[in-house]
């Protein structure tokens, strides 16, 4: 997985140099792993693809003072998308709580509400993706820009 | 954009990102140890996901034992303000439920989330007594 790997830093060059070299690429596996997702690989795939969009968001913030404001606006499409897969998260978190207590048996319903809500948010995610992610423009949009020095 | 910051050799950057990220977590354990509200924990966690995400990207600007020894804390770390917030998540998710009201499981919920409270703050007294930054800023020549 991408973010195992080690960064190929150049030493002798600038933070701004490295960052654009570097994180064009990560930007381009953030985009592959969210065009591998569907609809029958959730929750788990949306899991994972939520811990990559983290650590891919945190690590562009990491390289903030390197880029100009436009950044600003690209971290708010991946933090509005990141709300919704929290937000996933937040009833997939509930549910296990509630199954690892045992108390599946004597609320099935507040089980059947939470599974409503969690495909619910399925779905919102990938009408958000198919909009604002997946068109192939979008990620040379990233791509260029975090390519770009200033 | 800061133009002195972006000009800075890659190792002298990760250092100073590194050193700004271990101020802002000394800072956040400080008000968490003082107040184990939701937002100061969930505030927490994001601290400590940031540094843990800084040693990862810069890892090999550090030696090696040093800074898996720091990333084995601030997990364990997590993982603690974890169990908070999985219950403030699911009281959250709960009484959010339109039309439904289990007060029952709600108050179950706040007394478990009253005794993993409890964990935290005592780890979190520990970790400002010892000011572990202090410490780590030497092990990691910052």
């Amino acid at each position: 997985m991408a973010n195992k790997k080690k960064f190929p830093w150049k030493e002798d060059q600038s933070a701004e140099h490295n960052a654009t070299e570097v994180l064009p690429s990560l930007a381009a596996a953030f985009f592959a792993q969210g065009r591998d997702l569907t609809p029958q690989a959730a929750p788990d795939g949306l899991h994972n693809f939520r811990i990559q969009a983290k650590s891919f968001r945190d690590t562009l913030e990491l390289f903030r003072p390197c880029y100009d404001r436009r950044l600003e606006q690209l971290l708010k499409l991946l933090r509005d998308m990141q709300q919704i897969l929290g937000e996933m998260n937040d009833l997939a978190t509930t549910r296990r709580l509630l199954t690892d207590y045992g108390l599946e048996q004597s609320r099935p319903r507040l089980l059947d509400s939470l599974d409503t809500r969690i495909q619910e948010k399925v779905n919102q995610f990938f009408s958000v993706w198919k909009k604002t992610f997946a068109p192939v423009r979008k990620e040379y949009r990233w791509v260029n820009y975090l390519a770009r020095r200033a | 954009m800061n133009k002195k910051l972006m000009r800075l050799p890659i190792e002298e950057y990760a250092k100073a990102q590194t050193k700004t990220l271990l101020e802002r977590l000394a800072l956040q354990i400080g008000q968490t140890a003082k107040s184990t509200d939701p937002e100061s924990v969930h505030d927490l966690r994001v601290e400590v996901r940031h540094l843990v995400n800084c040693f990862r990207v810069f890892t090999q600007f550090f030696p090696d034992q040093a800074s898996k020894k720091i990333r084995r804390r601030l997990q364990a770390l997590k993982k603690l303000a974890g169990e908070v917030r999985t219950l403030d998540i699911a009281l959250e998710v709960i009484v959010s439920r339109p039309g439904v009201q289990d007060e029952g499981l709600s108050a179950w919920l706040k007394n478990e989330r009253k005794k993993t409270e409890q964990e935290l703050s005592k780890a979190l007294q520990r970790w400002t007594r010892r000011k572990f930054w202090r410490k780590w800023r030497g092990m990691i020549d910052l």
